[in-house]
């Protein structure tokens, strides 16, 4: 109390030395100063595979299709036709150039896409453009991609890393650089990038939609999210990336910040290991997943700023997205019925998995405090991000941590999950009926026949708790008031469209 | 015969002493506390140090709880006292293995020499070269983190200092003549260096080792900052430290009381160091 | 003779700086996982994982591998960062100028301080200014360094509002702008180098206050002042060197630490950030540089103590 009271009659007696600091120069009109929490690894999008560069990639890269912020898709570099369900012809824009004055040619697309789909490459995006049997230029600016099966997913994914193109020539030139100094069609090229400083981009007068509004944009990576809010309040920054849910208050009460926010695409999830015991036991995780208490995590974790998540389809697919879908909620004497039950020798115990991130770290204590209450001794583990995916990728753990940043098409937050060859298959799940549902979403190319799959495929998952599912996390974003900007519902921020009011 | 010490004064003996004597008394009075909390402090506590109370999160210092709550309601005094253990037992471990180690390498160095001297000083330059806290980084990515590795890391990080003080007293030690008198009296080489050389070379080894015990708190800080200290919900004072960053602004006294833990801890050992250096340099030999 | 020793003493740095690369090697090649799979994340197939293993050639033998290294590493080429792509010299050189520059001026603040402060307390013993240096010392140099930062943090930037929480500005960008964010990490950095360094020049300058020559200088009628400044620093000037040069290690785990805390791009963050990521070559060349830069800084105080006492030359 009384230390607290001090610090805030210092911020008080302060405020007339901040407003004359010198240290924050006043925001020039022309610049855009961008804090994100992490730097990027690579510029490639071949190689991308963290989640780390969302908040840049669309600055440097134009795919193919583009993605509107309610996640409908439009012509980006080509407008598209889907002659027959296994058929897609692209025609690209004329008179295009990547950033080095290469032109945007069929040959140029079919470039990018071979160079993903080729093994040597190590694309991380191979696996979601495996449907794709061939690609074939039909003439100067129009190709054709065929499918192995109908696909419907595949325009969704053509909006994202996978639809980026990359200049061939500049790849060829650069080399194991290009990462680096990446070359693309987007708004911005770069200019240079200094590692965990800061990535400086200038506007591309060359770009489809015309110049963007804002003449430079310059990305500092700050991985702490307090220090990252601090430097927005003192006007070092004029937009911030995830925004720490417990210092909300502290933008809305700022009348020179304004704080956007929509429900994400990605989930927060903890991965059963159903291959060995204990959660081999389907009643085990059962019981596991019904005495948790979603409303803590929400409350203790998120600060009331996330959904809670019983399944893996986001509120942000709407047309997919059941809000009254909520098995297995808390229910402890059910859960201590479940276990004794299975006769196991109580406290049963398991390990919990999660990274050295403050936020996972609290959601594990909470989940130990209330599975105890079933019968379950947690012991938690933390590692870092790499012993985690090899852990779980091995699946030697009991429970781990799983999240996902999220698609905007449910598929991408479904089938590598819970297919049995799926990618991200981590608890070892297998379900014939469930594949084969997985499956059909895939191919059916009406929304109504889709959304209806993916719910009964969510359903029959929540039965067998292979994954328990706590919330899907906010996207929370803050930037200075004089900032005008579209916010993305997977927290990419597209800043050709931003401009100073 | 008096050591080229840089910090050997020239004040009065009995006035020197006096200050010794009262440092040693305030650290080791702060010590003694420590090793009080560590002991005994799990059955003192007001509140199980591990459970979350959900309906006072992040609540301000009050009656009920003195020091406040942390992020998931847990009583922050309760948590310090039951992490006094977590420092004790690094600190303890580390030294423990760093003096027996070092001072049987740093001994058995001088007393052989030749090739056997040359080897443990190449091992002792490349441990003194090879950048310490990344060591301990490395070690705890490997093995996973725990209090063992923080100790263990530790325990290697101080290995070249206590090696390097023993191996120096023992040569020095070797040469005084009732040493040569002991040999010329027919005493077996293990019963010189056991009886005579060991004794007299451990004191300047445990100052060191009280040295050993404040860095070794301190580097569980340090490494619960980098997110590698031990596995939760185990209070330790560097990861109550490290969790209340994200809150200094709602919740400034958890980081404030968690860094005043453990710096009062480390200016015991310190105090009582710097008292049993500065006894040493009168005694001398 | 001079010549002689040095090369003696540079030839014996070479099985150190061995004995660091291997155990840095294998060290972390112990560590789970590797960098395809923390490049390519939770989505990668097995298949994704390996071919990038192979690209990558860390899928051959470990010895394969070192030696490998070894040999473009002698002929002047670090590598390139698995995570990045990019030449691991250049990000090393990238990463030296902050550290460099924050390390630096820690040292220098902390000297600032020290000799004054230390030459104060010596020339005083017992005074109420002595004593309190002395507090100050024990107190600074109980203070573990990132909590210092918090504080600092917690009073000059979240408080205050007078300073920049974190993040480097170039001083080629900005002299001003450079300044202020040094401010803190250099603060967190140089109160244990002040402390430990006042506490030196303090002894040292007493011990040698006391020697005979002294005497000789004071019945010469010499100042007091004259003789602190030019017989008493001047002879209390090389184990003031030694123990500076014996700080380097203490000073880049304080680094790591203000780098970590204050998003300082230098050195220490690069290794912890590649430590995580798996990239090996990276972290393998701010071992063995940082190991070399040691043993260099421990030479060069050898050579100077050295010429200045030709006893000391022994092995």
């Amino acid at each position: 109390m009384t230390i607290a009271a001090v610090y805030r009659s210092a911020a008080v007696a302060a405020a007339l030395i901040w407003s004359t600091s010198t240290f924050a120069a006043p925001p020039d009109p022309d610049t855009l100063i961008v804090g994100i929490a992490s730097d990027p690894v690579t510029l490639d999008p071949g190689l991308m595979a963290s989640y780390f560069e969302v908040a840049v990639q669309f600055n440097v890269h134009e795919a193919l299709v583009s993605q509107r912020p309610d996640l409908s898709l439009e012509p980006g570099l080509a407008s598209y036709e889907c002659p027959d369900p296994t058929t897609y012809d692209f025609k690209l824009r004329p008179g295009l150039t990547f950033h080095d004055g290469t032109p945007i040619d069929a040959a140029a697309a079919k470039f990018n896409l071979d160079r993903l789909l080729d093994p040597a490459t190590g694309s991380p995006r191979r696996p979601e453009l495996e449907p794709i049997d061939s690609v074939t230029v039909t003439g100067p600016l129009t190709f054709e991609v065929k499918l192995k099966h109908p696909f419907a997913p595949l325009l969704q994914i053509l909006a994202l890393r996978a639809g980026m193109l990359i200049s061939p020539t500049a790849l060829k030139a650069l080399g194991p650089d290009f990462a680096a100094h990446a070359v693309g069609a987007g708004p911005y090229k770069v200019v240079s990038w200094t590692k965990n400083s800061e990535l400086v981009l200038e506007r591309f007068d060359g770009y489809w939609r015309g110049p963007a509004p804002i003449k430079r944009i310059v990305f500092r990576p700050m991985p702490d999210e307090t220090v990252r809010l601090m430097n927005l309040r003192s006007g070092a920054l004029q937009l911030v990336d995830s925004v720490p849910a417990q210092s909300l208050s502290n933008v809305t009460g700022d009348p020179t910040l304004a704080l956007k926010q929509t429900s994400g695409l990605g989930f927060n999830a903890f991965s059963f290991n159903t291959t060995r015991p204990p959660f081999s036991d389907r009643d085990v995780r059962r019981a596991f997943t019904l005495a948790v208490d979603r409303s803590v995590i929400q409350h203790a974790v998120y600060f009331d700023t996330a959904t809670i998540a019983y399944g893996a389809i986001p509120p942000g697919a709407a047309w997919a997205y059941d809000p009254a879908f909520a098995p297995l909620k808390t229910d402890l004497p059910a859960a201590r019925a479940l276990l004794a039950k299975t006769g196991l020798a109580l406290p049963i115990a398991v390990s919990l998995t999660v990274t050295n991130d403050l936020a996972q770290v609290r959601a594990a204590e909470i989940l130990q405090a209330q599975a105890a209450r079933a019968g379950f001794k947690v012991d938690i583990q933390r590692t870092d991000l790499t012993s985690l995916i090899t852990l779980l990728k091995r699946r030697t753990f009991d429970l781990a941590i799983s999240p996902w940043s999220g698609r905007s098409d449910p598929d991408g937050n479904l089938f590598g999950f819970f297919t049995r060859s799926g990618s991200a298959n981590f608890s070892g799940y297998s379900s014939p009926s469930v594949d084969d549902l997985l499956q059909k979403g895939r191919t059916a190319l009406d929304l109504t026949t889709r959304a209806r799959l993916y719910r009964q495929a969510e359903a029959e998952i929540a039965e067998d708790a292979p994954v328990l599912f706590l919330a899907f996390p906010a996207m929370l974003q803050a930037a200075d008031a004089s900032l005008d900007w579209i916010q993305y519902p997977d927290g990419a921020l597209h800043l050709g469209f931003a401009r100073y009011k | 015969m008096r050591t080229a010490d840089p910090t050997n004064g020239n004040l009065a003996g009995n006035e020197q002493s006096e200050t010794s004597a009262r440092r040693a008394i305030i650290g080791g009075g702060v010590v003694g506390v420590v090793v009080v909390l560590a002991v005994f402090g799990a059955a003192m506590v007001p509140y199980d140090a591990n459970l979350p109370d959900f309906d006072h999160l992040l609540a301000a210092p009050s009656l009920a709880h003195p020091l406040g709550t942390d992020d998931l309601g847990r009583d922050v005094l309760s948590r310090l006292i039951v992490g006094a253990q977590a420092s004790v037992w690094v600190g303890f471990i580390a030294v423990l293995t760093a003096t027996v180690v070092g001072t049987t390498a740093g001994i058995v160095a001088a007393w052989l020499g030749g090739a056997v001297d040359a080897v443990i000083i190449a091992a002792v330059n490349i441990v003194l070269a090879f950048p310490g806290l990344l060591l301990a980084l490395s070690l705890t990515v490997v093995l996973g983190p725990g209090l063992g590795v923080v100790a263990a890391s530790q325990a290697i990080v101080n290995l070249p200092l206590i090696v390097r003080t023993a191996r120096g007293r023992a040569l020095l030690i070797r040469q005084m003549p009732y040493v040569e008198a002991r040999r010329a009296l027919g005493f077996s080489e293990f019963n010189i260096m056991r009886r005579t050389i060991l004794p007299n070379s451990l004191a300047p080894v445990i100052v060191q080792a009280s040295l050993i015990f404040a860095n070794s708190v301190i580097a569980e800080s340090y490494l619960s900052f980098l997110g590698l200290g031990v596995q939760p919900p185990t209070p330790t004072w560097g990861t109550m430290l490290r969790g209340s960053i994200g809150f200094l602004d709602r919740a400034p006294w958890i980081a404030t009381f968690a860094g005043l833990s453990i710096f009062l801890t480390v200016l015991g050992f310190n105090l009582i160091g710097d008292a049993l250096h500065d006894s040493l340099q009168e005694r001398d030999i | 003779m001079m010549v002689r020793w040095l090369v003696r003493r540079v030839l014996a740095i070479v099985p150190t700086l061995f004995g660091v690369s291997i155990i840095g090697f294998f060290l972390m090649r112990q560590v789970p996982g590797d960098p395809a799979t923390a490049l390519l994340g939770f989505e990668a197939s097995s298949d994704a994982v390996s071919a990038l293993q192979a690209r990558l050639h860390v899928d051959q033998s470990w010895p394969v591998q070192y030696f490998a290294w070894i040999a473009s590493l002698l002929q002047g080429d670090f590598g390139r960062s698995l995570q990045t792509g990019r030449p691991v010299g250049e990000m090393l050189a990238q990463s030296f100028a902050p550290t460099a520059l924050l390390a630096v001026s820690a040292l220098g603040v902390s000297l600032a301080f020290a000799i004054p402060a230390g030459v104060v307390a010596a020339t005083h013993p017992r005074s109420a200014a002595d004593r309190l240096l002395t507090l100050i010392g024990i107190v600074a140099q109980s203070m573990p360094a990132f909590w210092l930062g918090v504080l600092l943090i917690l009073g000059l930037s979240v408080g205050l509002h007078i300073l920049p929480s974190s993040g480097y500005i170039s001083p080629v960008v900005s002299l001003w702008g450079c300044a202020m964010h040094l401010i803190s990490p250099m603060l967190t950095l140089a109160a244990g180098l002040a402390a430990a360094n006042m506490r030196t020049v303090r002894s040292a300058v007493r011990q040698v206050l006391s020697a005979d020559f002294m005497r000789t200088a004071k019945a010469k009628g010499l100042s007091r002042a004259a003789i602190v400044w030019h017989h008493g620093l001047g002879n209390a000037a090389m184990p003031i060197v030694t123990v500076i040069s014996l700080q380097f290690g203490q000073l880049l785990s304080g680094v790591v630490v203000a780098e970590t805390l204050f998003d300082w791009p230098g050195i220490g963050k690069l290794v912890v950030e590649a430590v995580f990521a798996r990239d090996y070559p990276v972290v393998e060349a701010v071992v063995l540089c940082t190991a070399a830069v040691f043993v260099a800084i421990g030479l060069a105080t050898d050579a100077l103590y050295a010429a200045v006492d030709p006893r000391v030359r022994l092995p």
